[in-house]
């Protein structure tokens, strides 16, 4: 059904103005849903500043056309939508308006009525909990009035002409009709997308994503121009944009929190000095590690902890993988194709991790590096998959360090092997609290240790700064691990830190 | 479907069409190209051999890149570009 001109229960009628009343006051105290979850009032408080309530239908062209021209009005405007989520979400997605305030009313539209809202679209001004003025359909110069009122601009018109008659509001159908609408609007649950299209597309990591819809995309910008380039990635290359990594956060996963952590990781790894294009290409494992300092941790719920290297927490595992997807799809490393890794490695679906900055005995990776502690950054290395160290054994400073050196010396080629050489680049260790415990309690240093290490590796590394040390983990438990680098002497990746903008 | 937004850089690209195949190598300047793997150089100095001794090549031009995990830098690029052909020895 398409609205005003198809006839039957959906043939819309007036352009109805009524003077002030109060019938709506009957309408606020109603526990509606909103679109984001919530369950909340019309008003949410009935001495609430002056308020535009806008009643809309997804199936009323005059309501969509309302929607579009509010949409960036601003104000204080509360969206009423008829029907099920599914039209409310489809409503929102059709219209681009993810900015708005939308509340869902299902059959038998008590809040409607109440309004007396026999028209979609509605709009119905309050203050102070009581309806001043009442306006049934679109007339533009009433509509923009309405919005001055409340704070907003209507600059927009929508598509909309001066004047459109709306359409009939569904609280004045009857019953079975109602619920047949209501029946079609769970078929639109499509318009939320379908994880089966994206495997048809190919978008994918192997895992199901999420699909990237106009207005999740929307979301995850929060209004920063989509059109803004990063520049190129990869192989092929191609040109990042916010839309694109934006698209790459939503299919992995990401909640636009994550979004200034995705944004410099991206960054990053698009920084010649990290050289994406080799870590893409390459036979050997590489991939990106994104280590995360500062207070973003804490900020966007990122684990430390137990399993800090997954399962189990969104932001550690989504923002990994955006980053991935970036590589893969925007960059053209598909796997098999430009991406020629001999075996791979689960840490190519996301490798990221916060450092445990509270639980180390020293300065946390970016303070070493020269940062602000208030700072948050995220540094990027191009690593294996993570090798684990055991050592419930070495009850001094010196026994457990030289374990470490000897685990950091098997980075790549281990040691007594014919093949054994320098790997002159930085090689990760995720040092648990209780080892950096013990090696912190004897009085050493960071720099102390690194330095043993390199001394102690068997001449696998050659120079501190080699010797990347962060401290992440679960309280409990003596196993550290080791994160072998890629190609080294400057030639192939370095690492690259970046400070976080906006977190 | 569902309109999705795409996560790739679409513009369309010239797709760059393979050099003329040569009919003979006979008499011609031929670049070798070591990208600097592992043994890349021995088994380039075979190749060498085998061009003049089989193939007739005038001139064997060879061409080293800094490092294989990048791509070639102009100058090795001008540099292939002043023979008749190159071979690229991809891998150890």
């Amino acid at each position: 059904m398409d609205g005003a001109d198809t006839g039957g229960p959906g043939t819309r009628t007036s352009d109805v103005s009524r003077p002030p009343t109060d019938t709506g006051h009957d309408a606020l105290g109603v526990p509606l849903a909103h679109v984001d979850g919530s369950v909340r009032l019309l008003l949410g408080d009935t001495a609430a500043p002056p308020t535009l309530v806008v009643v809309v239908e997804r199936d009323c062209p005059t309501s969509q056309g309302a929607l579009r021209a509010l949409r960036h009005a601003g104000g204080a405007v509360v969206v009423l939508s008829q029907g099920r989520p599914e039209a409310a979400r489809a409503l929102i997605e059709e219209t681009e308006t993810t900015d708005l305030d939308v509340l869902i009313e299902v059959a038998p539209y008590p809040v409607s009525s109440a309004l007396g809202a026999r028209t979609v679209p509605t709009f119905v001004l309050f203050d102070a909990g009581r309806v001043v003025e009442h306006h049934e359909g679109w007339d533009r110069a009433v509509v923009a009035e309405l919005v001055t009122r409340v704070g907003g601009e209507l600059t927009g018109s929508g598509g909309l002409p001066e004047l459109k008659p709306g359409c009939q509001s569904r609280h004045t159908l009857d019953a079975p009709t109602q619920a047949t609408l209501q029946a079609a609007d769970a078929e639109l649950g499509d318009t939320a997308g379908r994880i089966e299209d994206l495997w048809d597309l190919g978008w994918h990591d192997g895992l199901p994503v999420v699909p990237p819809t106009r207005g999740r995309v929307r979301a995850m910008l929060d209004g920063r121009d989509p059109a803004t380039s990063l520049g190129p990635i990869g192989p092929v290359p191609g040109e990042v944009t916010f839309e694109r990594l934006a698209v790459c956060a939503v299919l992995a996963g990401c909640d636009p929190s994550y979004w200034p952590v995705v944004e410099a990781a991206a960054r990053a790894v698009m920084d010649p000095t990290f050289n994406a294009h080799g870590v893409i290409n390459t036979t050997h494992f590489a991939s990106p590690w994104i280590i995360v300092n500062g207070p973003v941790r804490e900020a966007i719920g990122m684990n430390a902890g137990s399993n800090v290297l997954g399962p189990g927490n969104r932001a550690n595992a989504t923002i990994g993988r955006a980053v991935r997807l970036l590589m893969q799809l925007t960059g053209g490393g598909t796997p098999g194709g430009l991406d020629q890794s001999t075996l791979g490695g689960q840490h190519k679906f996301t490798a990221c991790l916060p450092e445990r900055e509270e639980a180390s005995p020293w300065e946390p990776w970016h303070v070493t590096l020269g940062h602000d502690p208030d700072v948050s950054t995220v540094t990027v290395l191009a690593g294996e998959a993570p090798a684990g160290i055991n050592d419930h054994g070495s009850s001094s400073a010196e026994d457990l360090a030289t374990t470490l050196a000897l685990a950091m010396g098997n980075a790549q080629v281990p040691i007594g092997s014919p093949a054994f050489h320098a790997v002159n680049a930085e090689t990760l260790l995720i040092l648990s609290p209780e080892h950096a415990t013990t090696i912190g309690d004897a009085g050493w240093s960071k720099q102390d240790l690194r330095e043993f290490i390199v001394a102690h590796g068997q001449g696998k590394h050659t120079e501190v700064a080699e010797i990347v040390v962060v401290v992440a983990g679960g309280d409990a438990g003596r196993f550290s691990a080791v994160v072998a680098p890629w190609v080294g002497s400057g030639k192939g990746s370095k690492p690259v830190t970046r400070a976080i903008v906006d977190p | 479907m569902t309109t999705y937004l795409s996560p790739f850089d679409d513009r369309t690209r010239e797709p760059v069409p393979f050099a003329t195949r040569r009919p003979s190598l006979a008499g011609q300047r031929v670049g070798l190209l070591d990208i600097s793997k592992p043994k890349g150089r021995e088994f380039l100095d075979r190749v060498e051999h085998l061009l003049v001794e089989s193939h007739g090549v005038g001139e064997v031009v060879r061409i080293v890149k800094p490092t294989f995990t990048r791509p070639a830098p102009p100058d090795v690029l001008s540099e292939a570009e002043r023979c008749g052909a190159v071979l690229v020895a991809l891998a150890d």
